[in-house]
């Protein structure tokens, strides 16, 4: 049974989790891939969280320990799921670089760089994106080939976050 | 490693299939070289963000075609429908709570070796034998009643039975008419949960809901794709005051999580079962369960059409910490 104090802090905890899921989530499917999977894994890491709520100081960093804490579980999901991963120190450096501070990626302007896309490829990710089709199963949609889905997809990844740029600098510039 | 090699591991990365080799290949590169981490982390940002985008379904680059929140709220509520691939949307409107009746058994299970209680209790009809015909059109008015788009409850059709001798049959998707450019490409259908009285049993934050749903596609031959997709959502507080939040985004609900299942139909017919599970934080106050037929390549502007997608048994389980020593009973 815990104390008030620790019902406190367990709920201070449970809360900072709800607040930054998004870029958890982010950060689990840069591990895991795979949708589900990564849903799984974020769930298994508010277990974990909570358990060990007691251990985590709120003058730290929140998501730095949350990370360390998912990159685990993911990790031992793809091991479950006997799926090939990149190697523990490797997501580690990863993990320390700069570049792994998410961008700020609002939804409206991407909303807005989506609907620049051409109308098959709007289709595609949303395919990809909303329905959680694999290239393969998209492929067979549109007539394609997997591998036209992933060179596609991968392209239009690079024209939204260049999109996505220009209102970032258009926004540092006002 | 070459800029075009670089790239044909980032695709296979994220969106194919990796062999052990071409992993390792990707890892070492990861590990040595930084240009190729900031790489990795332009991909993963945008991958990331797309996939939330996702999760926020259809319905929000729509909501931008709704000329107010209160001009989209009011039209969702005279014309009683309600917008496919929108549950949080749907979720928002006119939930009014009544209590449901459970049958209640205790289970064990062990993830991670840890003991767990399982507390079971029946959606209401949740295998759709207490009921025949028309389901009720719109968002639920109450507790423990299934309503939604055009769909009935109907003798299952001659494959092994899930659970009874009725099932539920998505019939048509149904139109926001407040998105006139929008067609209505899913048949969805929900019940809402109370969970407050649920809340004695919980220790906060160390509980899961988990839904079990039952799908058949029993079209005789293969045609066009259909996804079915079994959905639950989350929320704290008072539903009365959802509609004033709108537009509602997938932040609002506290957890949400979905399963799915695809199918373009033909022998052999079979039942695909359908889990998702969420996890319980303590303001968790009621919850929604969403049921989905789906048709990935309706035509933009037209309204799919089902009548042959049915679903069954459908099971709603708590799983908490236990607090006694576990036992087996019912009620």
């Amino acid at each position: 049974m815990r104390s008030p104090d620790e019902q406190h802090h367990l709920a201070q905890v449970q809360r900072l989790f709800l607040d930054h899921q998004s870029a958890l989530r982010a950060y689990v499917l840069s591990i895991v891939r795979d949708f589900a999977l990564a849903q799984d894994v974020v769930q298994e890491t508010f277990l974990t969280v909570t358990r060990k709520a007691g251990e985590f100081d709120l003058a730290t960093n929140f998501l730095a320990w949350a990370c360390a804490i998912a990159r685990f579980e993911a990790l031992s999901a793809l091991r479950r799921a006997n799926r090939p991963a990149l190697r523990e120190e490797t997501l580690e450096l990863l993990s320390a670089s700069e570049a792994a501070v998410a961008p700020d990626y609002r939804a409206d302007w991407l909303s807005r760089c989506l609907a620049r896309l051409t109308p098959t490829i709007q289709r595609m990710m949303r395919l990809r994106y909303e329905d959680a089709l694999k290239p393969g199963e998209i492929a067979k949609l549109l007539g394609w080939t997997p591998n036209a889905v992933c060179v596609a997809t991968s392209r239009a990844r690079t024209e939204l976050r260049r999109c996505i740029e220009t209102f970032q600098q258009h926004e540092a510039q006002s | 490693m070459n800029t075009e090699r670089l790239d044909h591991l980032l695709r296979q990365y994220f969106d194919g299939e990796m062999t052990g080799d071409e992993i390792a290949e990707l890892d070492a590169a990861l590990h040595t070289r930084p240009e190729v981490r900031e790489r990795f982390w332009k991909e993963a940002h945008v991958h990331g963000a797309l996939r939330e985008w996702g999760l926020e379904s259809l319905g929000k680059m729509e909501l931008r075609a709704l000329p107010s929140p209160a001009q989209a709220i009011r039209g969702h509520r005279e014309r009683s429908r309600w917008l496919s691939w929108r549950p949080l949307a749907a979720a928002a409107a006119g939930v009014v709570f009544g209590l449901f009746c459970a049958s209640v058994a205790w289970a064990v299970a062990s993830p991670r070796a840890m003991a767990t209680a399982s507390r079971l209790f029946a959606l209401v009809d949740g295998s759709f034998e207490k009921q025949s015909g028309r389901l009720p059109s719109g968002f639920p008015a109450q507790f423990g009643v299934w309503s939604g788009d055009e769909s009935d409850v109907v003798e299952k059709p001659s494959v092994e039975a899930m659970d009874g001798k009725r099932a539920l049959r998505f019939v048509r998707a149904e139109r926001e008419p407040a998105l006139p450019n929008y067609g209505a490409a899913s048949c969805d259908v929900y019940q809402c949960v109370d969970l407050r009285s649920l809340k004695a049993d919980m220790t906060p934050g160390e509980a899961t809901l988990e839904l079990s749903v039952q799908f058949l596609d029993a079209r005789d031959v293969k045609d066009e794709p259909v996804k079915f997709i079994g959905r639950l959502y989350v929320f704290s507080g008072s539903p009365e005051s959802l509609p004033a939040e709108w537009p509602l985004t997938q932040k609002e609900a506290l957890a949400s999580g979905s399963g799915a299942c695809d199918s373009t139909g033909g022998a052999p017919r079979s039942w695909c079962n359908v889990t998702t599970k969420v996890l319980l934080p303590p303001q968790a106050d009621f919850a929604v369960v969403h049921l989905v037929a789906h048709k990935p390549k309706n035509a933009a502007n037209t309204t799919a059409t089902f009548g042959e997608q049915f679903a069954d048994d459908v099971r709603l389980t708590l799983k908490t910490q236990p607090k006694l020593p576990v036992r087996s009973t019912s009620r």
